[in-house]
């Protein structure tokens, strides 16, 4: 269930939830950390579920210098008035077994916040690509029924994205839009499915594999970015103290303190003479 | 593919199911713990009016170090069994139900005889994290936490500790610590820095206090022994002078015979070094 950590009620008429899938290499968390470290978005509340696993560590997007402690949870909100854009961030995997109740409280919890709007970020397996998939851009987007025609012919013609390719299913027939295949791509899918009738739902994602994906996940977020518009990167003129206007820089892309270290503790040099 | 005989068929190789997110898959395990409660437990939860035992401390052991260390130097004298927690024991899992062999998975909750104000869960079994959840849902709901001070204990491998600097060059055992919003005061180690994440059960406790607004603390320490020893039982003795630890140690002579008996018994059965 959503906890808020302030005691007021919540409301989200009209907001563009962002939820990452645990999917290959992390893409999709990954991209939402992006974001959230950028805009310097606020924990607003935790979801307490028992579908996820447990973590706790101290705060993610912390200042290098910071020496306190602010702890995270498998599963927090994230907030940003400005541009009414939500975020889950789920930090740990699902138990086994306990997806479908997730994806069943997530799909009420929406309709309840009047969420208009759903942003599947995830990834999908690369080895899986089909030939016309191995060049070119790797990102792929899927519309739900709710979509308009234009809307979608948009992100195609300004945004020059590319639309999944469908695949054949099992008996031959050209997969329906309801169920698009995305290996390795976690819970996109099937929430994606559950979700396309209640609420706009649209799914991001990536063509990856396993590694450092940090490269992947800024390219995830620079793509959701490019259409959600949520994070201004362009220099802005502004009326300095003197009167005369003053151009200052927009917001870049901020890499979370948590990531350091990716690739584990230092070691002992000399293991190596 | 064509098969064998020539036909063409539509098959999907089976490198392409989607074997992550199945929908029908069950729960391979069981993740549900059960808590049984003393006579005495529940008198006093039916008296406090709300259903609840009252607490201002809770004392949460989660490991054969941490344990350990409780054992020793918190509830060596005067507290008694007010409940126990059962999260899957095998048909062939020795058990005395005392906490005094190797094999015993047991864990219990305790209070002190004296002040049944003071609570101390000590945890010897290994809860799954998939059995975590579970676990605080069955024993947090019962006890009134609103004024409690939450202290949880636990231990990990230097091997999982991510730092700019070689573990080898760092002092092991070592002590990190986490709390929840509502705990003002500063604990007595340093904070557990990013990267590094807790886990599992002393994790989910501690998400609990965090969404719940209670105060709670957790201290992790982090050993480079497999099997436990004293100097990792001992690593956690400066949060004797702890909030809330510090209120309610009771000095045990025995400690250090103590810590002796809970070593031989974690290490008697191994014989690789003799």
């Amino acid at each position: 269930m959503f906890i808020s950590a302030e005691s007021k009620e919540k409301d989200f008429e009209g907001y563009t939830l962002i939820f990452p899938a645990v999917s290959v290499g992390n893409v999709g968390q990954l991209a939402v950390d992006m974001i959230i470290s950028t805009l310097w978005m606020e924990r607003i509340g935790y979801i307490y579920h028992d579908s996820i696993l447990p973590l706790v560590g101290n705060d993610p997007f912390a200042h290098p210098e910071s020496i306190s402690c602010k702890i995270v949870t498998n599963c927090e909100v994230y907030e940003n008035t400005e541009n009414k854009t939500i975020i889950i961030q789920q930090r740990s995997p699902f138990v086994q077994g306990k997806r479908a109740s997730f994806k069943q409280w997530l799909r009420k919890w929406m309709v309840e916040m009047k969420i208009s709007q759903l942003v599947i970020l995830t990834s999908s397996h690369a080895h899986e690509r089909i030939d016309c998939q191995l060049q070119g851009s790797q990102f792929r987007f899927v519309t739900g029924p709710k979509f308009e025609k234009h809307e979608i012919e948009d992100m195609k013609s300004r945004l020059e994205w590319q639309e999944l390719e469908k695949r054949l299913s099992e008996n031959g027939e050209t997969e329906e839009i309801s169920s698009p295949y995305i290996p390795g791509g976690g819970i996109a899918k099937s929430l994606f499915k559950d979700c396309s009738e209640e609420v706009k739902v649209c799914i991001l994602l990536l063509f990856c594999s396993e590694g450092d994906n940090a490269s992947d996940a800024l390219q995830l977020a620079k793509h959701a970015n490019s259409w959600l518009n949520i994070i201004d990167m362009e220099p802005k003129l502004v009326m300095g103290v003197d009167g005369k206007s003053v151009k200052m820089p927009g917001l870049s892309w901020k890499v979370p303190y948590s990531w350091k270290l990716m690739f584990g503790s230092q070691v002992d040099r000399t293991l190596f003479h | 593919m064509a098969t064998f005989f020539g036909e063409v068929l539509p098959v999907i190789s089976r490198a392409v199911e989607e074997d992550d997110d199945n929908d029908s898959e069950s729960e391979c395990f069981e993740s549900r713990v059960t808590a049984l409660w003393t006579r005495a437990a529940k008198h006093s939860m039916s008296e406090s009016g709300e259903g609840k035992l009252s607490c201002e401390i809770l004392i949460i052991a989660v490991g054969p170090a941490a344990t350990g260390f409780v054992q020793t130097y918190v509830i060596h004298k005067n507290y008694e069994i007010i409940a126990g927690l059962f999260s899957g024991l095998h048909e062939d899992d020795i058990n005395t139900l005392s906490q005094k062999t190797p094999t015993d998975k047991s864990c219990f909750l305790y209070r002190k005889k004296d002040c049944p104000k003071i609570l101390v869960c000590q945890c010897n079994i290994t809860v799954t994290p998939e059995q975590a959840f579970s676990f605080t849902e069955q024993i947090f709901p019962s006890i009134n936490l609103e004024d409690a001070y939450v202290s949880i204990l636990c231990s990990a491998h230097t091997s999982e500790y991510k730092a700019d600097i070689p573990i080898s060059d760092m002092e092991v055992p070592f002590l990190r610590s986490l709390r929840s919003t509502k705990y003002l005061g500063t604990p007595l180690a340093p904070y557990v820095d990013q990267p590094n994440i807790v886990t599992g059960l002393p994790a989910q406790c501690l998400s609990y206090c965090q969404v719940n607004k209670v105060i709670a603390v957790l201290y992790a320490c982090y050993t480079d022994s497999i099997q436990v020893d004293s100097a990792t039982m001992r690593c956690f003795l400066p949060l004797i002078q702890s909030t809330p630890i510090k209120d309610i140690v009771e000095k045990n002579p025995k400690a250090d015979e103590m810590l002796r008996t809970i070593v031989d018994l974690h290490t008697k059965h191994n014989t690789l070094y003799l």
